[in-house]
């Protein structure tokens, strides 16, 4: 098996683990991965995870998930929460971080992604 | 008018030849032997009526030997096709003769026969065959400390293949 299949592998039974731990080792592990696929995939099993917790790492973290500064990590995530079914949780993570967050390109990026999922629906 | 019928005709051409004309033909230059049938018809172009055709006389002098050829080649193919078309048959029923005791004995075996699923083994025998530490659903059967090491040490083997 490659190396890229096994953190594939590694990432999905990090994605579908009950353990709260899981999501503290993607955030340390993977949202900070220098390759940019690495990133993308943590932000892909973050947001399929589909809890407040998850979501916030990827919502409301400058740099990671939508706030990633590689533009395809960023539009990959957004594609991502775009995709769920169940998108109640991740609009409440959206809303508080409109909200709340000090940093005005966080805000911003949240607004936009609410906005495109007000759209979608 | 009559009719004109074919055992009427005067021409020679569907009356089978004897062993030693046969034999005769089979000397023609252009070595043309329908399969030993050889027909006593003309089927070549006569350099007369060559000759004819070429002045413009007799426009339908070419079609008629062409379509002499043609009557005599499937006159003469008759008998090989009946004897093809036999052979073929008993061929066809004695395969259908074998299929049918082949299904008769394999429905017998069938009857005598106890089929049991092994479940429980054949889940083993797949988990065996494809027993992968890095499979998702052994990789959700150990702690989550343990998944994050390995995840690690995964990610600096990547990086390293990805400098190389």
């Amino acid at each position: 098996m490659k190396t890229i299949n096994r953190i594939d592998n590694i990432i999905e039974a990090l994605c579908r683990h009950e353990d709260p731990k899981s999501i503290s080792i993607l955030e340390e592990i993977g949202t900070n991965s220098e390759i940019d696929e690495i990133r993308e995939k943590t932000a892909h099993a973050l947001i399929r995870k589909n809890t407040p917790e998850s979501l916030r790492v990827v919502v409301s973290c400058a740099g990671k998930g939508i706030n990633d500064m590689s533009a395809r990590v960023a539009m990959s995530a957004i594609n991502e929460i775009l995709a769920l079914n169940d998108k109640t949780e991740v609009l409440k993570v959206l809303e508080e971080t409109m909200n709340n967050e000090e940093k005005s390109e966080v805000k911003d990026t949240a607004r936009s992604v609410k906005a495109l999922i007000t759209y979608s629906m | 008018m009559d009719k004109m019928k074919i055992s009427q005709t005067k021409f020679g051409i569907f009356k089978p030849m004897s062993k030693t004309e046969r034999q005769e033909a089979h000397s023609n230059p252009f070595g043309i032997n329908f399969k030993g049938n050889v027909l006593a018809a003309d089927v070549f172009e006569s350099s007369k009526a060559k000759e004819i055709n070429a002045n413009g006389t007799n426009p339908f002098e070419k079609i008629s030997s062409k379509s002499k050829m043609v009557a005599s080649a499937v006159v003469g193919s008759m008998n090989s096709f009946n004897e093809a078309f036999r052979s073929r048959i008993n061929s066809v029923i004695s395969f259908g003769r074998q299929i049918k005791e082949n299904i008769a004995n394999s429905w017998e075996y069938a009857k005598n026969t106890e089929i049991k699923l092994d479940f429980k083994g054949l889940a083993e025998s797949v988990s065996s065959m494809f027993n992968n530490q890095y499979s998702v659903n052994n990789l959700l059967k150990q702690p989550v400390d343990d998944i994050g090491a390995l995840f690690a040490s995964e990610l600096g083997a990547y990086k390293e293949s990805l400098k190389a």
